[in-house]
């Protein structure tokens, strides 16, 4: 039975759902290993590291790394989101345009009080979510049509409150929050990581994690097995509309601005990451120390090509051709 | 149109053309406010600037139908109209033309290879292949723009801004490049092949179709297609900058999804690709001539895309909601 | 006959000398150097180089201008994205460079990076396009055009081809961009207080000539015959108009002025197709950078507002001008 919610013709499907596994012999450096070929993303994401220190001698130093915790921390607030929709098989591309209207409702408000800045600018994130999840469920159409057509939309919507403009902040404390650090690590780093590790406590350890990776191998015996599907879908578009809100209003936090075009093409980025970690299209399988590796070596590749001086038009050709040689090396591996 | 073969239901062919009634509606209250709207003139501007949209789209069709997506043709568009013009005054314009559709070609080759025979997934690779052309172009250039010095003294304007018979050259490529591809897929085996590997592979695999060539004939029409679409924009502007398609591949999408054409593939028609493409370029042009700003046709394509899909398949499991 | 010769050779050996350290510090250098050129380090970060040509011959100028000077110039694009230039700007205090260029791809979002680098030693100079108000105290100078000085170029070379009355259309740039912004603000600040004009419509199309030609041809088909006068904030995009226009049978009827000439923009003037445009050199501009950069590196004081000459070109004085490289 075809599930109503899955592109079977562009992916191969593989089952490779995590299950509950019982103890095996391994020991540490079994586990290790075994861990691993698993998230074959983190050998990447080593070699490039060990590359890029050779390469510049500023590449490995508390400030600079902890600049990449920054700078990837917003794709991988989308990323997050995001690996939960594709685990049920989904797709979400209006994060790009959702990070942008809660950019600007997030400094744009703030006329009324930071209060109601962010609280706007949540709340649109998640109605934003809501919408896309109900149609999803309640129409029938597929994620990638509904969300392309928000992606478009919402844009709009983002154009419409700015009138083209950028908008300033004008509350201190909303530019002070950008720059509180604990050492040279920064507090968006740390919000970063904490989410991260949070929704991985959650897809690995609770009954609405196992569920994601049931509707997203098998819909109709999901169903059966008595998953409240619709609900399950709605409440991750939330969530993949929370964290665009988290990653608009920490950006704006970063710039004290929000331009109408932010965000561009941050949905690509994201499924880019997402797919890098080891999530796969189809649904059914991913995890998010998956999704950190592939956010984390996307953020690596850009600043230590900065950092290497590499010409701009060449690290596009660069990151084109790291995605496709991931994609290959992946399906080599799991031939095996 | 298949509906006509069973007996006519009026509720149930409201709701299986109900997108073509609502864009109907759409023109009506459109022509209302203003004159200009359904003037002859009007109507053939609007083909004309949904020419190089539709021209890539026809490829783009025979991508969807079997099943697979392509991101690339926005940056190929962009690779494939700074070449035309590059070349037109280094090699003229003839041999110009010849090595951008063979480049069109290329790109094609590219996709069908990664997707077609290693099969990887096309959202992901076309999008590596959106990033990489990208940055082909920006070298092949090094970031300059490229232009034709002396557009009135050449034949190669004929392409972008020529009439035939009173109607610009690039609507006629467009229809005329449908026409031909439409009746490349309804009549043709090599047709009923594309449609079988987009719905359901594995049995298409059975009945003896090598489903790997045809996957990698899709990208390769898509790639030549974009190339046309070149000449087109090429030809219009007489210039280019290195981001020119950016943007393109999603609204080819869009057009594509908005005619009809499932995208989980084994069903759509080259017609129901102009359709949508019209139904894009109408609503654009439409909007502008009743004074709103470019914005306000994103909120409306948002409506009308996922309005219009609904309506789809609503209609074919016979009710609203699932 | 010794003593002559020796005294004529100390005589080249010092005048030698004299002409070797002039070359060392060219003349726009007047003070004393504290540190040599070639120990100068250089962080650009600029807007979006592949864009058009006056990016990108912007981008050569600096290349190769700091290699000619002896200094080391990291030159870093963001193609746009000011969360990337941002990160940019992070990258280049990392690698403790002496001063920082920045073209902003947003004039307030880059506020904020800006003031850290100021307050981690690093003076930065502003290029091309403002900064944001806020971020005026933050910067050591800024470097570049007088771009809303230019729009009122524009307005006034269009009032002139108009006999100050008609309709005129505006071709705007990217959005929220401040070059973009500026120039129609300075458009409109001699347009508006014509009473004969009055403007029709504004749209952008982001410096891309394909868009411009076919914002206009919306134009056309809007207000058709009404249109007298056009104003595109670039010559790049003057020139899709002009297409456009062209191709609706329109030519001579209607008078475009641009900004920013380009080559195909001198062509065209020349050809009288257009009426004319403010000249805009990016060569111009990423030396002067490069000059108040290194100013400012050597902690020489330097004018807060550094701008380059933009004058009008029109047919009537086009043989001053040399043919624009980019």
């Amino acid at each position: 039975m075809k599930s109503a919610t899955s592109m079977d013709k562009t992916m191969n499907r593989s089952a490779d759902a995590p299950t509950l596994e019982a103890p095996t012999g391994r020991g540490i450096a079994g586990e290790a290993l075994h861990w691993i070929s698993r998230h074959p993303i983190w050998l990447f994401l080593a070699a490039c590291v060990i590359f890029f220190s050779f390469g510049s001698p500023y590449f490995f130093t508390p400030f600079n790394l902890s600049n990449i915790l920054v700078q990837s921390a917003f794709i991988g607030f989308l990323s997050i989101g995001m690996t939960l929709i594709m685990i049920n098989g989904n797709i979400d591309l209006t994060v790009g345009s959702t990070l942008a209207l809660c950019a600007s409702l997030a400094v744009g408000l703030q006329d009324y009080g930071l209060v109601v800045a962010i609280a706007g600018a949540v709340a649109a994130g998640l109605l934003l979510g809501l919408l896309n999840g109900v149609i999803v469920v309640k129409t029938g159409v597929h994620s990638f049509i509904v969300t392309l057509g928000g992606l478009i939309g919402i844009r709009g919507l983002v154009f419409v409150y700015t009138g083209e403009n950028s908008l300033s902040a004008t509350n201190m404390s909303f530019l002070d929050f950008g720059m509180i650090s604990f050492g040279p690590i920064s507090i968006i780093a740390v919000l970063f990581v904490v989410l991260m590790l949070a929704f991985q406590w959650m897809l690995s350890r609770t009954r609405h994690g196992r569920e994601a990776y049931a509707i997203g191998g098998n819909l109709s015996a999901a169903e059966n097995a008595g998953v409240k599907v619709s609900r399950h879908i709605v409440i991750n578009f939330v969530i993949s509309g929370l964290m665009a809100a988290v990653a608009g209003i920490t950006m704006a936090t970063q710039m004290g601005a929000a331009t109408p075009n932010l965000g561009t093409n941050y949905e690509l980025w994201t499924v880019i990451a997402v797919v890098l970690g080891g999530t796969k299209l189809q649904g059914g399988a991913g995890s998010l120390w998956g999704t950190l590796g592939g956010v984390l070596t996307l953020g690596v590749l850009r600043n230590g090509m900065n950092l290497m001086h590499v010409q701009p038009f060449y690290v596009l050709v660069i990151l084109g051709l790291v995605l496709i040689l991931a994609l290959f090396v992946d399906k080599q591996i799991n031939k095996e | 149109m298949e509906t006509l073969m069973k007996r006519v239901n009026l509720p149930q062919l409201a709701r299986q053309q109900g997108i073509l009634i609502a864009f109907v509606i759409f023109l009506a209250v459109v022509a209302a406010s203003s004159d200009t709207f359904l003037t002859t003139g009007n109507i053939l501007q609007v083909l004309r600037q949904a020419s190089i949209l539709g021209t890539m789209a026809l490829g783009v069709t025979f991508v969807v139908i079997c099943g697979r997506l392509d991101l690339s043709v926005g940056s190929a568009l962009s690779l494939t109209t700074v070449l035309v013009v590059d070349l037109h005054d280094k090699i003229g314009p003839g041999p110009a033309i010849l090595v951008t559709l063979v480049a069109g070609l290329l790109v094609g080759v590219v996709n069908g290879l990664l997707i077609g025979y290693v099969r990887l997934n096309s959202l992901i690779v076309t999008l590596g292949m959106l990033s990489t052309l990208q940055g082909v172009t920006l070298i092949y250039t090094g970031g300059k723009n490229v232009s034709v010095a002396n557009p009135e003294a050449t034949w190669f304007g004929f392409f972008g801004r020529g009439h035939f018979l009173d109607i610009p050259v690039p609507v006629w490529i467009f229809l005329g490049g449908a026409a031909v591809l439409g009746v490349i897929l309804a009549r043709t085996s090599y047709g009923r092949q594309v449609y079988a590997v987009g719905g359901n592979e594995t049995a298409s695999r059975f009945s003896g179709v090598n489903a790997r060539r045809i996957v990698f004939s899709a990208y390769l029409l898509s790639g030549l297609t974009t190339a046309v679409a070149a000449v087109i924009m090429g030809s219009r502007v007489m210039g280019s900058q290195n981001n020119v398609g950016q943007g393109y591949e999603l609204q080819v999408l869009a057009g594509i999804i908005l005619g009809g054409t499932s995208l989980l593939g084994g069903s759509g028609t080259l017609l129901k690709t102009v359709i949508g493409i019209a139904i894009l370029g109408f609503i654009e042009n439409g909007l502008l001539l009743l004074g709103y700003p470019y914005y306000v046709q994103w909120l409306v394509t948002w409506a009308v895309i996922i309005g219009a899909v609904w309506l789809d398949v609503a209609s074919k499991r016979g009710r609203l909601f699932v | 006959m010794k003593t002559t010769f020796k005294l004529l050779a100390a005589g080249v050996l010092a005048a030698t000398s004299v002409m070797a350290s002039a070359a060392d510090t060219p003349d726009w250098l007047d003070q004393p150097l504290n540190k040599p050129l070639s120990e100068i380090r250089i962080g650009v970060t600029q807007n979006n180089a592949g864009v058009d040509s006056y990016q990108t011959t912007y981008e050569k100028t600096l290349k190769s201008y700091s290699e000619e000077l002896g200094v080391q110039a990291i030159v870093l694009d963001p193609q746009g994205d000011p969360a990337r230039q941002n990160n940019q700007i992070q990258d280049l205090i990392a690698q403790q460079v002496d001063v920082l260029i920045v073209w902003p791809t947003n004039a307030k979002a880059v506020v904020p990076w800006v003031h850290r680098a100021k307050a981690a030693g690093i003076p930065v100079v502003i290029t091309n396009s403002q900064i944001d108000e806020s971020g005026r105290p933050y910067i050591a100078a800024f470097s570049g055009p007088n771009t809303r000085e230019e729009g009122r170029v524009a307005g006034r070379m269009l009032t002139k081809a108009l006999d100050g009355k008609g309709n005129v259309v505006v071709i705007n740039g990217k959005p929220g961009y401040a070059t973009a912004v500026n120039r129609e603000k300075g458009f409109y600040d001699v347009v508006k207080k014509e009473k004969g004009i009055k403007v029709l419509d504004a749209q952008p199309a982001d410096w891309n000539r394909a868009k411009a030609q076919s914002v206009m041809e919306n134009f056309i088909t809007k207000y058709g015959k009404k249109i007298d006068g056009v104003f595109a904030a670039d010559d790049n995009m003057g020139v899709g108009a002009l297409n456009a226009i062209k191709a609706a049978g329109l030519g001579g009827k209607i008078k475009l002025v641009g900004a920013t000439n380009f080559a195909v923009g001198y062509d065209a003037i020349k050809a009288g197709d257009y009426y004319g445009s403010v000249v805009q050199s990016p060569v111009t501009d990423a030396k002067n950078a490069i000059q108040v950069a290194i100013k400012v590196a050597e902690g020489q004081d330097v004018p807060k507002l550094s701008y380059i000459d933009t004058p009008p070109i029109t047919q009537d004085n086009i043989d001053k001008f040399k043919r624009p490289v980019f």
